[in-house]
């Protein structure tokens, strides 16, 4: 299967994986430029993201850990520092778990464990941005009960941008972008949910609680970043327990893409993290 | 505009054609020199990223420091122009 990656630079590999409905440009250029001055930093398009293809399963982070390995085995690398945001670090760290002398390093941002958090209701978010209470306004449903509210604000911006709805708020970071380029974004989520196994896959438990605490044991690095207004507080706690030596950080004022909002105190942990 | 500054903007402009077929553009005007890829071909990062990767691949025949294309005064630049990136690619494929 194709998966589209780039790497830049020279020095200690660092692999980015980003989160759902996203690619790689949530890190390039900003925070992985800023790294491939000390780094060889590479990044891809998850499967059915961005520029990699779009197979009809195989979405869990189970699979889509091998994913992970296959770029690191294309690229040649034998070792590297990954960081994960969101779904992305999911992935991480079931890599991490499943490998664990692959890694020198593991950062999860803002990322959601289903099997310490197995639903994300509305109750777990302290306040929705502006653009989200307008997508749900928008929207409809019933947010209360839905018990993945992640997946439905994704879906129901998506939704949004195709039916050429201007919602006139905007966040930090909207998903599927701004441009016109937004449309075509918007529609292969929707693909995604729509014609493969990804819905379902998506919400399928990983790593048993067990081989996270295996990680603990070792003395791989490990960094929590997670936002000030987090949708996924409680899996950082719980993980924070599961591995003791994690460093733990809340970035102030930060919602679940802090890491395109706030890339210069990102950057500053990661660089510091990476050291 | 340097020849070889013209014979980049051709390939380019192959290049975007293909690159950019599927993709149901509401203008479908023909591309010049002063075509801008977000504003004109609705171009995203993500669309811009790629692109990087195809011109490595099919015009350039090696690594591109595109960040010195991209960036202006310490900062991102907001569009780019089919021309300005032919200007940029002219040493790559001079040198050779």
């Amino acid at each position: 299967m194709k998966l589209a990656s780039q790497q830049f630079g020279s020095g200690p590999d660092v692999v980015l994986v980003h989160g759902l409905g996203a690619n790689r440009a949530f890190w390039y250029p900003r925070l992985a430029s800023a790294l491939v001055p000390q780094f060889r930093v590479t990044i891809y398009d998850l499967r059915g993201h961005g520029y990699s293809e779009v197979p009809p399963s195989g979405y869990s982070t189970t699979t889509m850990a091998q994913d992970l390995f296959d770029v690191m085995d294309e690229h040649g690398i034998a070792k590297a520092a990954v960081i994960g945001h969101s779904y992305g670090g999911a992935i991480a760290l079931e890599a991490v778990a499943t490998q664990p002398t692959r890694f020198t390093h593991l950062c999860l941002m803002d990322t959601r464990v289903q099997r310490v958090q197995p639903q994300l209701r509305l109750r777990d978010i302290d306040a929705l941005t502006v653009f989200e209470r307008a997508v749900a306004a928008h929207d409809g449903g019933d947010w209360q009960n839905d018990p993945e509210i992640g997946f439905r604000f994704l879906e129901a911006a998506a939704r949004c941008v195709v039916d050429g709805v201007d919602l006139q708020v905007r966040d930090a970071f909207t998903p599927f972008g701004e441009g016109r380029g937004a449309k075509r974004a918007a529609r292969a989520w929707l693909r995604l949910l729509d014609d493969t196994a990804a819905r379902n896959e998506f919400i399928t438990p990983g790593v048993e609680l067990e081989h996270l605490r295996e990680i603990g044991t070792r003395a791989l690095p490990c960094l929590l970043m997670y936002a000030e207004h987090s949708r996924a507080l409680r899996s950082g706690e719980q993980l924070r327990e599961l591995l003791p030596q994690a460093q733990w950080r809340r970035v102030a004022g930060g919602g679940h893409f802090f890491p395109v909002s706030h890339v210069a105190e990102t950057l500053t942990e990661l660089q510091a993290f990476l050291a | 505009m340097t020849t070889a500054s013209n014979e980049l903007l051709q390939q380019l402009t192959t290049l975007l054609d293909e690159f950019t077929q599927d993709w149901d553009r509401e203008d479908e005007a023909p591309m010049t020199r002063d075509t801008k890829l977000l504003a004109d071909l609705g171009f995203e990062s993500i669309d811009i990223i790629q692109l990087v990767v195809a011109i490595e691949e099919d015009i350039a025949h090696r690594k591109v420091a595109f960040d010195q294309l991209l960036m202006s005064n310490g900062r991102y630049v907001d569009d780019l122009s089919i021309g300005q990136i032919a200007d940029f690619l002219v040493p790559y494929t001079t040198a050779n």
